[in-house]
C-alpha cells in the first residue's frame, strides 16, 4: 500500500533537524496567534496528518493571488506544495492540461469525496449564462458550483473571491459575483487582500492542516488573527497621525520625513488586513511604509470607495466629484435660503394681515 | 387695547438640561467630526510624539459621543417614564393616518402661507414633532449606532464592537460607513438652522417667549382683549 | 481524415485559453484556432473614475505581469495631461520593469515552461553522482554535490511513492518527446525547486518601492517613495542595500543556474524547430535614458521586422496614427457601432455580444466569432510581440550587448541564426533577455545611487497631481514593453475623469483569432504544420503555446 507521507517525514527526507523543524512550528504558531501551549499541536500534526487534497478552481481573476502565494517564505511554496498539501489540480501550475486535467479534478472529487479543499482564486460572472468564464466548454460558474458540492471546505482567495474586486466594480459589465453568493451550504473562508499577503494564505492552510478545521472567523467570514485588526491601528505612521503631521503632496517635506498619508487618501484607518504588522514579502515593507497611501485593497469594494487619492469618497448615488462634504454644504445653502425666504415671506404676511386688520378697525 | 397673558409651564428641567446639553454635544461634535476628516492644524516643529493635536480632537469627539449617548438615553427614558405631559412621546404616532389629519395639514399650510392663521401650540406643533423625530431622534440614532460601530473597531471583539459591529455589514464596508456617517451629519446644521429659524419666528408671531422657553420653562399664551381696551 | 482536437483548459499559463487544432492524417496540425475565453470588462469599469487613480484597475488586469500595466497607465495619463516626471522616478520605474522582467522570465522558464521538456517521473531513475558531474560542468554554481542531488531524489520518491502527485497527476510523463536523460531532468527539478525559492527574493525590489508585490504602488508624477540616506522613515541606506544584494545575487543565479539550464535543455531539443509562426515582429521599444517622449533614448529600440527579414527594421511606428494600430472584431465576441470593421484605440470601443455555442459546448464555431480577443494589427499587419520580437529588433540594429549574447547561445548551440524563428527560439530569446534585465538591474540602481550621491532625491513633481490644473479635454498614449510584448494604453480625458479607456496588450497581439481577412495571430501561426506524436497527449502544442507565456487575463481584460 502507498505510505502517506507527512510534513516532518519530507523535512527530515531533507536533512533538516527536529530542532529546526519544531522552530519552523512554532513560527506557524506565532503567525497563527497561537500561544506557545499550541505549539506541541502543530508538530503533532505535521508529523502525523497525510496531505490534504486541494483543488484551486480560478476564475474572473488575474492570478496574482496565485503569485503572491508563490512568494510565500514561512513556509516555503515548494514546502506547502510538495509535502503539506496535495495540489492537485491548480491550471497555474498544473503539468497536466486540457482533459487530462479535468481527469484530476473529477478523480479527486470522487475518491476524496467530503474531504478536499476547494479553493478559490477570482470569482464568477452570473450574467449571459456566465460565458465570460469558461473552462472547457462550461461556466466556470457552472465548475464552480460543481467542484464545491463535494468539498470540506470551500478557501475563497483574495478580494475577488471573497468580495468582487475589480471586475465588480461600477458597472459589473459581467455581474461578477463573489464565492459565498453562488457556494451558500459550505464552509467558506474568506482571505481577502489584492492580493493576499503570502503568509496570511499559507497561515490558513496550515492552521486547517494543525487542527483539521477552519480558523476562527469574523464577521466577513475572514480568520481573525490576520484581519482583526485596522491597518492604522498597526501602522508605523501612527504617532504622526495622532500628532497632526500629514504628508500633503508626495513632493513636500513630510513625505520625505514619512509622516502619515491620511490626507493623501490612506485608507489604513478603514482596513482590516495585516499589511502592518507582518508585512510584504518576508516584512520587507508595506504599501505605506513605502509612502504610497494604503487603498484598502482587502476591504469589500474599495474600488468603489474612492476615489483613492482623497480622504473623502465620491458618493455613489450622487455621482462623480460628489462627497459628503459638497453635498452637506449645498444641503446648509439651501436650508439658509429656505429660512430668508420664508423669513420674508411671514413678513409680507403679517404686513397683509396687519393692513387687513386696520381696515377693519377703521 | 390688552392683551392677556397665560403663563405655562412646558419645558420641564430635565428637558431642559437634556436640550442644552445636546445643544452642546453636537455643536462639539460636528466641528471635530469634520476635523477629524480634514484636518489642518500641524505642528511645525519637534517630534510626532510630543504632539496629539489630532489624537486630541478624535478624544474630544469620542468623549463627547459618549455624553450625547447617555444624555439621549435620558431624554428617551424621560418620553417614557416622565410622567411629563410634553416631553412625552405618546401623541407622536405618525403610523396612525389620524395623526397626518387635520392639525398636521393645518400646521403646513399655515408654514406654507397658504393658511393665514398661525396654530399655536403649547408643546410641538406636529410639523415641529415630526422634523424633530426625523432629524433629532432618526438622526441621532444613526450617528450614534455608526458612531459605536466604527469606535468599537479598534477593539474588534471588545464590548462595543460585539453590540455594534454589524452596523457595519449594512453600509457593506467600514469605509461606505464612514462615509455615511459623514454624510449624516450634515442634518444637524441643516436642522439648527430651520430650528432656530422656526424658534424665533415662533416668537415673533406668537409672542410666545418660545425662545426663553428653553431656558426658563415657560411658554405664554397671549390672546388680544378689545373688551379692556383702556 | 481530418480530425479536431481540443485543449482546454491550457495550464501553465496565466488565465483561460483554449486551443482548438485540426490535424491531418500524418498527425501534423492544418490549422489551429485559439480563444480566449474570459472576458472582465476593464475599459468599461474604468469610465468616469479618477486618471489617477487608472494605474491600480489597469494593475489588476495581470497579477503575473504585475507592474507593467500600472507603469503603461501613469505614462499614458502623463503623456495626456503633460506632466513630466524627475529623473529618480524614471530610473526607479526602469528599475521595477527590469525587476519584473527578471523574475517573469525565471518564474515562466522554470515554472510554466520546464515541464514541457523535462520529465519529473524520469528523474528518479537518475545516478545523483552523474548529475553532479554534469551540474559542475556547465556551471560553478555551488548547490551541485552528489549528496544535494540524492537527498532530493529521496524527497522525490518519497513524494511519487505516496501516490499523491499533486501538481505532476497525469501528465505526460514518459512521452517520447521527452528526450532529457534522466540525470539533466533530475539537474532540472533541483532548479525548478530552487528558483521558485529564489524568484521571490527577486522582487522584493518592488516591495521596496512599491509596498508590496504583487500589485506595487505607482503614482502618477513620480513614485510616492522618498528617498533619503540618512533618514529614518523611508527608503535609506538599509534597503539599498539589499537591493544591491538582491541584485548581485539575481545576476549569480541568471548566469549561473537559468542561462546554463537553457544551454543544456536545448542541446537536446535542436532538432524540435517547429513554432516559427508568422515572421512579423513589433516592439514600442521601452527603457527611457532621458525622456519617455523620446524613443531614441529608449534601451530597448522600437522597431519593426516583416517576413523575417532582419535586414530592414521599420522604425516609424507611430501608436497615436490611426493608420498604424487598428483593433479588429470579425471572430471576437464584441460589436462596433454601425458594423465598422476596424477602429484605433482613440476611437476604440467595448462592447461585448457573445454569439459563440451554448454553454456546454464541445466545440466553438471557429468560422464564426471565437474568442474573448480583439484581433490587434499595425499597418494591417499582423505581428509578434514578446521577448523574441524585442531580441530580433535589437539584433538587426546591431545592438552589441544582444548581438554579443545572441551569437553565444547559437555558438553554444551549434544552431544557424534561421532556428530563432522557432518554439526554441523564442525561448532562447526570454532567457538571453532575462540575462539583459538583470544587467540593467545593476545599471539602474548604479544610476540612482549616483543622482543620490550628487545630492538629487527628488522623485515627484507636483506641478500637475492637482486635477484642476489639467486641460478640459486631452488624450494621451503610454507603452511599455512587458514581458510578453509590447503593451499600449490610450486614454481620453475629459472633464478631470476617464472619457475612454483602451488597451491592446502583448497576449492580444499574439493569442488573437483571425481577422476579417482571415490571417491568423502569432499563436494560431506558430502551431499550424506542427507534427504531434499523439493527438491525445498534446505536449507539442504546450511548448509552443508556451514558448509565447501566455496570459489571457491581460489579452482579454
Ligand atoms: C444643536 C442644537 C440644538 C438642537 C439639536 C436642539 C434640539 C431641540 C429639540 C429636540 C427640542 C425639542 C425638545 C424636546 O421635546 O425634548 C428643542 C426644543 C427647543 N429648542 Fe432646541 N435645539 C438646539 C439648539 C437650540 C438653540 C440654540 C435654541 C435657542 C435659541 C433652541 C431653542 C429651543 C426652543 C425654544 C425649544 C422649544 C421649541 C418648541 O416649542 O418646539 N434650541 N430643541
Ligand atoms: C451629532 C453627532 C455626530 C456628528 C455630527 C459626527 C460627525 C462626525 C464626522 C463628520 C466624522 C468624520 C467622518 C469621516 O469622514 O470619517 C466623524 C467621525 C467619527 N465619529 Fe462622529 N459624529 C457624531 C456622533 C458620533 C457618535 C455618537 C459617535 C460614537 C462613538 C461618533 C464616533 C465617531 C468615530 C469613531 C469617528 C471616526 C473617527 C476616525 O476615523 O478617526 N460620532 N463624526
Ligand atoms: N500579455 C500580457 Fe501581460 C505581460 N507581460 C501585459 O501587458 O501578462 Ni500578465
Ligand atoms: S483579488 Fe486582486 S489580486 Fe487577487 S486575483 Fe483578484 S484582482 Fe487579482
Ligand atoms: S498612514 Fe494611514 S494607516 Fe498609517 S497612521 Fe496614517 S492614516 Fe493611519
Ligand atoms: S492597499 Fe492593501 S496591501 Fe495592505 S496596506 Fe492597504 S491593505
Ligand atoms: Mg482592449
Amino acid at each position: 500500500m502507498k505510505k502517506h507521507e507527512t510534513f516532518a517525514d519530507v523535512i527530515s527526507a531533507r536533512g533538516i533537524e527536529r530542532r529546526d523543524f519544531i522552530k519552523y512550528c512554532s513560527l506557524i504558531g506565532t503567525y497563527l496567534g497561537l500561544s506557545a501551549a499550541m505549539v506541541p499541536k502543530i508538530i503533532f500534526a505535521m508529523e502525523t496528518k497525510p496531505r490534504i487534497p486541494v483543488i484551486w478552481l480560478h476564475g474572473l481573476e488575474c492570478t496574482c493571488c496565485s503569485e503572491s502565494f508563490i512568494r510565500s517564505a514561512h513556509p516555503i511554496t515548494a514546502d506547502i506544495v510538495l509535502n503539506m498539501i496535495s495540489l492537485d489540480y491548480d491550471d497555474t501550475l498544473s503539468a497536466a492540461a486540457g482533459h487530462q486535467l479535468e481527469a484530476v479534478r473529477k478523480q479527486i472529487m470522487k475518491e476524496y469525496k467530503g474531504k478536499y479543499i476547494l479553493a478559490v482564486e477570482g470569482n464568477a460572472p452570473t450574467k449571459d449564462n456566465g460565458v465570460y468564464c469558461m473552462i472547457a466548454g462550461d461556466s466556470f460558474t457552472n465548475v464552480l458550483k460543481e467542484t464545491a458540492a463535494d468539498a470540506m471546505a470551500v478557501i475563497a482567495w483574495g478580494s475577488c473571491a471573497s468580495f468582487g474586486c475589480v471586475q465588480n466594480a461600477r458597472p459589473n459589465p459581467t455581474g461578477a459575483q463573489p464565492v459565498h453568493k453562488i457556494i451558500k451550504n459550505k464552509p467558506i473562508v474568506n482571505v481577502p487582500g489584492c492580493p493576499p499577503i503570502a503568509e496570511v494564505m499559507t497561515g490558513v492552510i496550515a492552521h486547517l492542516l494543525t487542527f483539521g478545521k477552519l480558523p476562527e472567523l469574523d464577521r466577513l467570514k475572514r480568520p481573525k488573527a490576520f484581519y482583526g485588526t485596522r491597518i492604522h491601528d498597526q501602522c508605523t505612521r501612527r504617532s504622526f497621525f495622532d500628532a497632526g503631521m500629514f504628508v500633503e503632496s508626495f513632493a513636500d517635506d513630510g513625505a520625505q520625513k514619512g509622516w502619515c498619508l491620511y490626507k493623501m487618501g490612506c485608507k489604513g484607518p478603514t482596513t482590516f488586513n495585516s499589511c502592518a504588522g507582518i508585512g510584504w514579502n518576508e516584512g520587507v515593507s508595506y504599501p505605506i511604509k513605502s509612502g504610497h497611501p494604503c487603498i484598502g485593497c482587502s476591504e469589500p469594494n474599495f474600488w468603489d470607495n474612492g476615489p483613492f487619492y482623497t480622504r473623502l469618497a465620491e458618493i455613489p448615488f450622487v455621482g462623480t466629484n460628489s462627497n459628503a462634504d459638497k453635498i452637506g454644504m449645498v444641503a446648509v445653502g439651501a436650508a439658509a435660503a429656505g429660512m430668508a425666504a420664508h423669513a420674508v415671506g411671514t413678513v409680507i404676511k403679517n404686513k397683509r394681515s396687519q393692513a387687513e386688520t386696520t381696515e377693519k378697525e377703521d | 387695547m390688552a392683551r392677556l397673558y397665560e403663563e405655562q409651564y412646558v419645558w420641564r428641567l430635565p428637558v431642559r438640561i437634556y436640550h442644552w446639553i445636546n445643544a452642546i454635544c453636537i455643536t462639539i461634535l460636528f466641528p471635530t467630526g469634520l476635523y477629524i476628516a480634514s484636518p489642518i492644524f500641524s505642528p511645525s516643529i519637534g517630534e510626532a510624539v510630543w504632539y496629539h493635536q489630532m489624537a486630541w480632537i478624535r478624544y474630544i469627539h469620542f468623549g463627547t459621543a459618549f455624553v450625547f449617548l447617555a444624555n439621549f438615553l435620558f431624554r428617551l427614558y424621560w418620553a417614557l417614564f416622565g410622567n411629563d405631559r410634553y416631553a412625552r412621546f405618546a401623541g407622536f404616532q405618525p403610523w396612525k393616518p389620524i395623526w397626518w389629519g387635520q392639525p398636521f395639514k393645518d400646521q403646513l399650510a399655515s408654514y406654507l402661507f397658504i393658511r393665514k392663521d398661525e396654530p399655536n401650540y403649547c408643546g410641538h406643533n406636529p410639523v415641529a414633532a415630526l422634523t424633530h423625530f426625523l432629524f433629532v431622534f432618526c438622526g441621532s440614532i444613526f450617528m450614534l449606532m455608526t458612531g459605536l460601530a466604527m469606535y468599537g473597531e479598534t477593539n474588534t471583539g471588545g464590548f462595543i464592537d460585539t453590540l455594534f459591529g454589524w452596523v457595519m455589514l449594512v453600509f457593506g464596508s467600514t469605509h461606505a460607513m464612514h462615509t455615511m456617517h459623514h454624510l449624516v451629519a450634515w442634518l444637524f446644521p441643516v436642522y439648527l438652522i430651520l430650528h432656530i429659524y422656526a424658534v424665533v419666528r415662533h416668537d415673533i408671531v406668537d409672542r410666545s417667549s418660545t425662545t426663553s422657553s428653553i431656558i426658563t420653562g415657560y411658554k405664554h399664551r397671549v390672546e388680544e382683549c378689545p373688551e379692556y381696551a383702556d | 481524415m481530418a480530425r479536431k482536437i481540443v485543449v482546454d483548459p491550457i495550464s501553465r499559463i496565466e488565465g483561460h485559453l483554449r486551443i482548438e487544432a485540426v490535424l491531418g492524417d500524418d498527425n501534423v496540425i492544418n490549422e489551429a484556432y485559439s480563444s480566449g475565453t474570459m472576458w472582465r470588462g476593464l475599459e468599461i469599469i474604468l469610465k468616469g473614475r479618477d486618471p489617477r487613480d487608472a494605474w491600480a484597475f489597469t494593475q489588476r488586469i495581470c497579477g503575473v505581469c504585475t507592474t507593467v500595466h500600472a507603469l503603461a497607465s501613469v505614462r499614458c495619463v502623463e503623456d495626456a495631461i503633460g506632466a513630466t516626471i524627475p529623473p529618480n522616478a524614471r530610473i526607479i520605474r526602469n528599475l521595477m520593469n527590469a525587476t519584473q522582467h527578471t523574475q517573469d522570465h525565471l518564474v515562466h522558464f522554470y515554472h510554466l515552461h520546464a515541464l514541457d521538456w523535462v520529465d519529473v517521473v524520469s528523474a528518479l531513475s537518475a545516478d545523483p553522482k552523474q548529475t553532479s558531474v554534469i551540474a559542475q560542468s556547465i556551471s560553478p554554481w555551488p548547490k551541485s554535490s552528489p549528496g544535494y542531488f540524492s537527498d532530493l531524489q529521496k524527497r522525490l520518491t518519497a513524494f511519487v511513492e505516496s501516490g499523491q502527485l499533486g501538481i505532476f497527476s497525469n501528465a505526460y510523463w514518459g512521452h517520447s518527446g521527452y528526450l532529457l536523460p534522466p540525470e539533466v531532468n533530475l539537474l532540472a527539478v533541483a532548479h525548478y525547486l530552487e528558483a521558485l525559492d529564489f524568484q521571490k527574493e527577486i522582487i522584493k525590489i518592488h516591495t521596496v518601492f512599491g509596498g508590496k508585490n504583487p500589485h506595487p504602488n505607482y503614482t502618477i508624477g513620480g513614485v510616492a517613495t522618498a528617498i533619503d540616506p540618512d533618514g529614518s522613515n523611508v527608503i535609506n541606506i538599509e534597503q539599498l542595500n539589499m537591493i544591491k544584494k538582491i541584485i548581485d545575487d539575481t545576476n549569480t543565479f541568471i548566469d549561473q543556474v537559468y542561462i546554463p539550464d537553457l544551454i543544456a535543455i536545448a542541446g537536446y531539443y535542436k532538432g524540435w524547430l517547429h513554432g516559427g509562426g508568422l515572421g512579423n515582429f513589433l516592439s514600442y521599444g521601452d527603457f527611457p535614458e532621458t525622456d519617455i517622449n523620446d524613443p531614441s533614448s529608449y534601451l530597448w529600440p522600437r522597431g519593426a521586422i516583416l517576413n523575417k527579414d532582419l535586414s530592414t527594421v521599420y522604425d516609424d511606428i507611430d501608436p497615436k496614427d490611426p493608420k498604424h494600430i487598428t483593433e479588429e472584431i470579425a471572430h471576437s465576441w464584441y460589436e462596433y457601432d454601425r458594423g465598422m470593421k476596424k477602429l484605433h484605440p482613440f476611437n476604440g470601443q467595448t462592447k461585448p455580444k457573445y454569439t459563440g455555442p451554448e454553454l456546454p459546448y464541445k466545440y466553438l464555431d471557429t468560422d464564426k466569432k471565437y474568442s474573448w480577443l480583439k484581433t490587434p494589427r499595425w499597418k494591417d499587419n499582423p505581428m509578434e510581440v514578446g521577448p523574441l520580437a524585442r531580441v530580433l529588433i535589437a539584433y538587426a540594429k546591431g545592438n552589441d550587448e544582444i548581438v554579443g549574447l545572441v551569437d553565444y547561445v547559437l555558438d553554444q548551440l551549434k544552431a544557424p541564426k534561421a532556428a530563432l524563428f522557432s518554439t526554441l527560439g523564442r525561448t532562447a530569446a526570454r532567457g538571453i533577455e532575462c540575462k539583459q534585465t538583470a544587467g540593467l538591474m545593476r545599471h539602474y540602481y548604479d544610476q540612482l545611487i549616483a543622482n543620490i550621491k550628487a545630492g538629487d532625491t527628488r522623485v515627484f513633481d507636483d506641478a500637475l497631481w492637482d486635477p484642476e490644473r489639467w486641460p478640459d479635454d486631452c488624450k494621451g498614449f503610454g507603452s511599455t514593453e512587458a514581458p510578453r510584448g509590447a503593451l499600449g494604453h490610450w486614454i481620453h480625458i475629459k472633464d478631470r475623469k476617464i472619457a475612454d479607456y483602451q488597451i491592446v496588450v502583448p497576449s492580444t497581439w499574439n493569442a488573437s483569432p483571425r481577422d476579417a481577412k482571415g490571417r491568423s495571430g502569432a499563436y494560431e501561426a506558430a502551431l499550424k504544420g506542427t507534427p504531434m506524436v499523439d493527438p491525445e497527449q498534446p505536449l507539442e502544442i504546450l511548448r509552443t503555446i508556451h514558448s509565447f507565456d501566455p496570459c489571457l487575463a491581460c489579452a482579454s481584460h
